[in-house]
């Protein structure tokens, strides 16, 4: 008898779908946060801008195993034609989209690309890229 | 002025999930998530649902509002917001999670996204499809 741990084939499927609906529910509802200790937590319905998609957007993190932002980066949001850009303009770097979380997740591709590539040629850099490599490091420090 | 001002490193999102049913189970506070989905399959539309949204995160430590928007992407319409109360997060190595349940009205059928705000900042976001009934 096998003394190793035996595992099953790992079973792909497609992601989950519902198909009933629940009719009890007429409005947004947020009941209770189950992280210790609870939060309690206020609904607001009112005032809301009218659309989703704002001029600027405070972008918080990479999402990143190895990289990092220092602090949160302004980002600017414009549309042109059916996309929406996202952009740094201190950096000159942007993402694009048809939406904005598309575009915010290009960004932060370009970001890490740009950084990772930069770290690697860092010794081979002329004038220009050399400034943006410091002006990034500014904006994104390793784990 | 409050006594508490939401401060700390934005938290990095590690799990994201949207789910029929989420239970905590008390004591340990282990999370099990039932029915986890990306699609909603409607007769008509607008049809109310509820549904749970899980979230794990780490790397943050200070003082947290979070916000989720509720946004209907095809119309470019924000639906809602929850906003916390300030949480306080002791340790920036300890992963932490919530629970929130939703209730929400789908208008129509199309793209539809909650997005993570922690003090403001953007963090991340999850999206669900609404179809009809099959042609």
């Amino acid at each position: 008898m096998s003394e190793g741990l035996e595992l099953e084939q790992v079973q792909i499927s497609q992601t989950g779908e519902r198909r009933t609906p629940d009719p009890d529910t007429d409005r947004l509802i947020l009941y209770r946060g189950t992280h210790a200790p609870p939060t309690s937590v206020d609904v607001h319905r009112e005032n809301l801008p009218t659309g989703a998609t704002p001029e600027s957007l405070l972008l918080g993190n990479l999402n990143h195993p190895h990289l990092r932002l220092r602090e949160p980066i302004n980002v600017l949001i414009t549309r042109e034609d059916s996309l929406l850009i996202a952009s740094i303009p201190d950096i000159d770097e942007f993402g694009y989209g048809p939406h904005l979380t598309a575009a915010v997740e290009d960004l932060r591709q370009t970001l890490i690309e740009l950084f990772q590539t930069l770290k690697a040629e860092q010794s081979r850099l002329g004038p220009d890229m050399r400034q943006l490599w410091d002006r990034l490091q500014h904006l994104i420090e390793e784990r | 002025m409050d006594a508490v001002s939401p401060h700390g490193p934005s938290p990095v999102v590690s799990a994201m999930v949207l789910c029929d049913l989420a239970i905590t189970e008390q004591g340990t506070n282990k999370k099990t998530l039932v029915g986890i989905f990306q699609r909603v399959n409607a007769q008509v539309f607008p049809v109310p649902q509820r549904m749970f949204l899980y979230m794990q995160m780490t790397d943050a430590q200070g003082t947290y509002i979070f916000r989720i928007e509720v946004v209907d992407i095809d119309r470019d319409n924000i639906l809602g917001t929850v906003t916390s109360n300030p949480i306080e997060v002791p340790n920036r190595l300890e992963p932490f999670d919530f629970v929130f349940p939703i209730g929400m009205i789908i208008p129509a059928a199309g793209l539809y996204e909650f997005r993570l705000y922690a003090n403001e900042a953007y963090l991340s976001s999850i999206s669900f499809t609404a179809q009809g009934a099959n042609p």
